[in-house]
């Protein structure tokens, strides 16, 4: 009887605990952040001034569609929706002069091309071209004699011809047709092209046709380490370019270039420890606004002094805020920025400096509560063979303890994390997560020669920088070595899958999303018409003919058998870059072997997941996953 | 003495008839156990081998499902050396490999090629085949073929070829490999052959399918890697993991027809599947083999049932035995009335007697006045001494009287008591020594009582020659000692236990009469109520002692 009631007691405390601790995980849930707060898609984007700064549009939903909408500035009661697609969606558009506006409308990249052109006064709606199977990318923009410059090219083909498009007869006229290896045209302000980029595996040329003349000569020939890009022509004559150029320093830096004689004829600006990563130049002026570059955040370099003054009164306004130029008139004294910092996604405002008048044009994630965010500071350590290594660490807002540690590896490699705000960052912070970024060797934006000596180092010293870093903070006594978790998408997947591979004692548990498991088949997805780039993977990765040991012994899914800790896998049935069969062959293994394994997979979705509710699912997912295994 | 039938029925013939039954019943429960374990391990036989198949056929299962698919890791980049390389690791680990082709195929629109599968536009071309195989001393054996037509293998290759090629007519931008067509298309399962090529990514059978349909294309080229693996079934090592059922496992073509005559006792066989389908797991066992294993399950089963059958039968002993004793008990109560009414008839005659004889004589004198007086007297007194001993031993078993202890001077207690004795029993030598120093705590009549019967017994179960009574009482730590030796007939070793038994008299001349068996056990009950223990130890023909004990500091209730 006695054990009966004591069994009964032990049942009842039992059941109340469960319901306590179930309470209690709501109870968390509802204070902190739900995952949708922090992957909400703005519901307005590409905001963009008319060429006379009379009108801003945007792309905003209407029908669950993206459409363009238009406010007129002067007199705000004409602003109108300008588009009304309810099946498609408009993936960009640009203003061709003040009254029009070209815009390609697709259900999604991979739809045919389909380029439209709508009068912003009349709201006529007509093709600027008929739709075809192929590809386009723009050359000039800035209509002359109302042609715009494009090369248009057949799917899966290299050979791009260069084309004016009429905006007014609607019909295109082929002006030069592609010799074989030109990748990139450039026009000058009177529309005229003088400039052409040719690629063949590991060098490039820069081609110049100096008026009057009918062929293209040499000017520069670089191989794939020091780059020439130019950028548009100096204003005012025929024979100077801007361009980024990392020709004879590591760091890139924008210069000016004489074409005739094919040298740098001045540095314009350049950072010691950083490269230019970014510059705008002004079609319609042909001149440059600024250059930007990230050391820790992402920084202005200003040409125009107009545009220079207009931010630094927009930034005493916000003085806690970083902005990210969108688009701007110097000229008119108006902007469109956005501000954003570390915790704040940050809003998009117009600002007229005539009238000295901000208007909110959108906030991004409306519904997040901010002082739940945490901050992100940038750090840095040494690797094993002494180079110094940079990141960014997050740490949750729990104080007084070792966190458990995400460590987030970013895709690329040649790509950088920076400061900004970051929702995956914080969406893993707020669940008490410490959140470790690495820009390990081989990362974009410092320099070539860190660049070049991510080389050949999949599997080596690229994964050794990482378990560097992490080892680094386990020293710091900043988080909790039992519970350390390494997850990232595409080669930040690859690392995963490593780590999870070859380091099962340093690492909880890995999450890979469209990590690439087997790198023959990466080098499988290289399409017919960048075969040409083959030689520069061979550099980067290794040469899986030459060097399949190599391939075998970093390419994760050869040793599956050697797995030891949790693995999550996520799969898009279109990404191109990892195969279903081979993940079905990894996740199969480990199950034989016992190890525990999620795998989420999408059949519709690619590389990156687009759509909402499997973001959210995800990202859920992923909770649920680091819950049980970082306990 | 007239044997009397006390009515007493043991029913002998019931527990019989259950032992009958019980034996019965145990030799019918080990002749079903037996047949039953004889057809569960018949059935086992035929059930057991699919365990023995699946752990047999697990390495060819993990061959088959993992380590061809590793061919397709290599996405077609397989070259010579990397194929010999996972040649050497599969024909090593799998023992049933016995040989390994390995096509590097390519898939062109080039023409000039001088061999090869060609449809439309898309050559089919084997650059290089190589075939593996290890030679007696274990050494991988590598032999490059020529890629012509007559090469071994190529009608594999051909077919392949053939099956891609047509299924490339299916793929479109939205297909999507299912496992079925997996299986269909790259893998080809002949008995004792698997042909398997690697499966290119969708976007390669597209490639594939553009070339074939498209001329003026660029001269393009694809790596494909095909392997044909020759598997050899009767290498497959057998884990017999029930050797107890089975006597012999051999793997045999599965069209083998028995040309012995002598066929096995038990005999049961299994298809093996896919690419081993032409060969049959074969199971056999001999009678004596598969009796072995009968009686193994048998032995514990025989074990238990004998044991049940030896508890029941101690439950009937038991049985025997209680009936047996209650028989005793009953015949005892018996002869106990016998006694009792005996007894109480003698002082009953002899004062009916008394009384007769006073009534019929006139006159008494004054010598026979006293005569019958204390004839009279002494019967009463008899008869009173009788039924107070039944009373109060009636009393203190019930537990109806409480003792009543009062401090008792042993020395005048005794010296009172053995006087009286002296009287009574003149021809008795009793001899006493007493040391003690504290009055016992002790309720005098019964006291007297036990010490009476212990006198009256020592008289009694002595010869008239050597009737003697010594009696020590002195003090220890804890109890008074009081000890009565006699130099009595004594008590045998077997009956010391039986004394202080209700209504039990050890049968001797002494005591054929005037004895209900009643005395010891009253003592024992009169000892123990008052708190202390009695004891016995005797020889027999030496003498009997009885020790008594009571506690030093008793209370007074």
């Amino acid at each position: 009887m006695n054990i009966v009631r004591d069994i009964r007691v032990v049942f009842l405390l039992f059941f109340l605990s469960v319901v306590l601790i179930s309470c209690q995980d709501k109870d968390t849930a509802k204070k902190g952040n739900a995952v949708e707060d922090f992957f909400s898609n703005p519901e307005r984007s590409s905001f963009q001034l008319s060429p006379d700064g009379k009108r801003l549009s945007y792309i905003g939903y209407d029908n669950y569609c993206r459409n363009i909408f238009i406010l007129d500035l002067e007199n705000p009661d004409s602003s109108k929706q300008l588009t009304y697609q309810t099946s498609l969606d408009v993936q960009y558009y640009f203003w061709a002069d003040a009254d029009h506006i070209v815009f390609s409308n697709t259900q999604s990249n991979e739809d045919s091309l389909r380029i439209m052109i709508a009068d912003v006064n009349t709201e006529k709606q007509d093709f600027l071209l008929q739709p075809s199977d192929e590809r386009l990318r723009w050359v000039s923009r800035s209509p002359k004699d109302s042609q715009l410059l494009a090369t248009i090219w057949q799917k899966d083909s290299s050979a791009s011809d260069l084309y004016a498009i009429d905006l007014y007869t609607k019909t295109r006229k082929l002006i030069s047709k592609n010799p074989g290896d030109i990748k990139k045209w450039y026009a000058t302000l009177d529309g005229e092209v003088k400039l052409a980029l040719t690629k063949d595996s590991l060098d490039e040329s820069l081609l110049y046709k100096p008026s009057g003349s009918d062929t293209f000569k040499e000017i520069k020939k670089n191989n794939f380490k020091s780059t020439v890009y130019p950028i548009g022509f100096v204003k005012d004559s025929e024979d100077k370019i801007y361009a980024i150029s990392s020709e004879n320093r590591d760091r890139s830096a924008l210069v000016e270039i004489d074409l005739n004689s094919g040298e740098e004829s001045r540095e314009l600006f350049a950072h010691p420890e950083v490269d230019v990563n970014y510059y705008s130049y002004s079609q319609d002026l042909h001149e440059l606004m600024y250059a930007s570059y990230t050391v820790d955040k992402n920084e202005h370099y200003f040409f125009d002094k107009n545009l220079e003054e207009i931010v630094r009164k927009v930034k005493e306004k916000f003085t806690e805020e970083e902005i990210y130029i969108l688009d701007s008139k110097p000229e008119n004294k108006q902007i469109i920025f956005q501000t954003y910092s570390d915790v704040n996604p940050g809003e998009v405002y117009y600002y007229d400096g005539r009238k000295e008048k901000y208007e909110l044009l959108i906030e991004n994630s409306p519904s997040l509560d901010k002082t739940k965010l945490c901050r992100i500071q940038a750090v840095s350590f040494k690797a094993r063979d002494q180079k110094t290594i940079s990141g960014y660490l997050t740490l949750p807002k729990e104080e007084n303890k070792k966190h458990p540690l995400v460590v987030l590896v970013h895709d690329g490699p040649h790509r950088r994390d920076s400061w900004k705000f970051d929702s995956e960052v914080q969406f893993l912070a707020s669940r008490g997560y410490a959140v470790f970024q690495v820009n390990y060797r081989g990362s974009a934006g410092f320099g070539k020669d860190f660049w070049a000596s991510g080389f050949k180092e999949w599997g080596g010293k690229i994964q050794t920088d990482i378990i560097d870093g992490v080892t680094w903070l386990i020293h710091e006594g900043i988080v909790d070595k039992d519970k350390i978790a390494i997850m990232g998408r595409g080669f930040g997947g690859y690392s995963a899958l490593h780590a999870a591979t070859f380091n099962t004692s340093l690492f909880t548990c890995a999450i890979s999303s469209s990590g690439y498991s087997n790198l023959f088949t990466f080098f499988k997805e290289v399409p017919p018409y960048l075969q040409q780039y083959m030689q520069l993977f061979y550099e980067i990765i290794g040469n899986p003919q030459i060097e399949p040991e190599l391939f075998r012994s970093i390419s994760p899914v050869f040793h599956a058998d050697r797995v030891k800790i949790p693995v999550m896998f996520v799969q898009g049935g279109r990404d191109k870059y990892s195969s279903l069969t081979d993940v079905n062959q990894f996740v199969q293994t480990l199950k034989n072997n016992h190890i525990p394994v999620k795998f989420l997979y999408k059949e519709e979705e690619g590389k990156l997941f687009k759509k909402d509710e499997n973001i959210i699912s995800y990202y859920l997912e992923i909770e649920d996953f680091l819950q049980k295994y970082m306990k | 003495m007239k044997k009397v039938d006390i009515g007493y029925k043991k029913n002998l013939g019931l527990l019989l008839s259950s032992l009958v039954f019980i034996t019965i019943l145990f030799i019918v429960s080990v002749v079903f156990a037996r047949s039953m374990i004889e057809n569960f391990v018949h059935s086992d036989f035929n059930n057991r081998k699919t365990e023995v198949f699946d752990e047999s056929i697990k390495p060819f299962n993990d061959f088959f499902n993992n380590k061809i698919p590793e061919i397709s890791y290599y996405q077609g980049y397989l070259d010579s050396r990397q194929a010999t390389n996972y040649a050497n690791e599969v024909i090593r680990r799998y023992p049933f490999v016995e040989e390994m082709i390995f096509y590097d195929v390519i898939f062109t629109n080039q023409d000039s090629l001088s061999f090869g599968v060609k449809f439309n536009n898309l050559t089919i071309h084997p650059k290089s085949v190589y075939k593996y195989h290890l030679n007696p001393q274990n050494k991988l054996i590598i032999s490059q073929e020529g890629s012509e037509q007559k090469s071994q293998g190529i009608n594999d290759f051909n077919n392949m070829a053939l099956k891609l090629v047509s299924y490339l007519d299916e793929v479109n931008e939205s297909t999507r490999l299912t496992d079925d067509q997996i299986y269909k298309v790259f893998y080809t399962i002949h008995p004792g052959k698997i042909v398997y090529m690697n499966i290119p990514r969708i976007s390669d059978l597209l490639v594939y399918k553009e070339l074939m349909l498209r001329d003026s294309l660029p001269i393009l080229a694809y790596d494909q890697d095909m392997f044909i693996f020759e598997i050899n079934p009767q290498k497959i090592y057998i884990t017999n993991t029930f050797p107890n059922l089975y006597e012999n496992i051999e793997i045999v073509p599965i069209v083998k027809s028995r040309v012995a005559d002598t066929r096995p006792y038990l005999e049961t066989e299994l298809a093996l599947p896919g690419a081993l389908s032409n060969y049959k797991l074969l199971f056999e066992t001999s009678e004596s083999y598969i009796a072995k294993e009968v009686n193994r399950q048998f032995a514990p089963v025989v074990v238990g049932l004998v044991l049940l059958y030896l508890v029941l039968l101690l439950i009937v002993y038991l049985i025997f035995r209680n009936i047996s004793i209650n028989g005793k008990l009953f015949k005892l109560q018996y002869d106990f009335i016998n006694n009792l009414t005996h007894e109480f008839k003698t002082p009953v005659s002899v004062i009916k007697i008394a009384g007769n004889n006073i009534r019929s004589t006139e006159n008494l004198s004054g010598d026979e006045k006293s005569l019958y007086a204390n004839i009279l007297d002494q019967e009463a007194d008899k008869l009173n001494n009788l039924m107070n001993k039944l009373l109060s031993f009636t009393q203190i078993e019930n537990k109806s009287i409480k003792f009543k202890g009062e401090l008792i001077d042993l020395k005048d207690f005794s010296e009172g008591f053995f006087a009286a004795n002296k009287l009574k029993y003149p021809e008795m030598n009793i001899e006493y020594a007493i040391d003690v120093e504290k009055p016992m705590i002790s309720d005098p009549v019964l006291l007297t009582s036990v010490f009476q019967n212990m006198v009256d017994n020592a008289y009694k179960y002595s010869d008239a020659s050597n009737r003697f009574l010594k009696v020590d009482i002195y003090q220890t730590k804890k109890n008074f000692v009081i000890l009565f030796k006699d130099k009595g007939i004594g008590i045998k070793k077997s009956e010391l236990n039986n004394v202080f038994k209700k209504f039990y008299r050890v049968k001797n001349q002494f005591n054929k009469q005037g004895s209900i068996g009643l005395g010891l056990t009253f003592c024992k009950e009169v000892t123990e109520f008052m708190g202390g223990e009695i004891k016995v130890e005797s020889e027999v023909g030496v003498g009997t002692t009885f020790t008594l004990l009571f506690p030093l500091n008793a209370k007074i209730t």
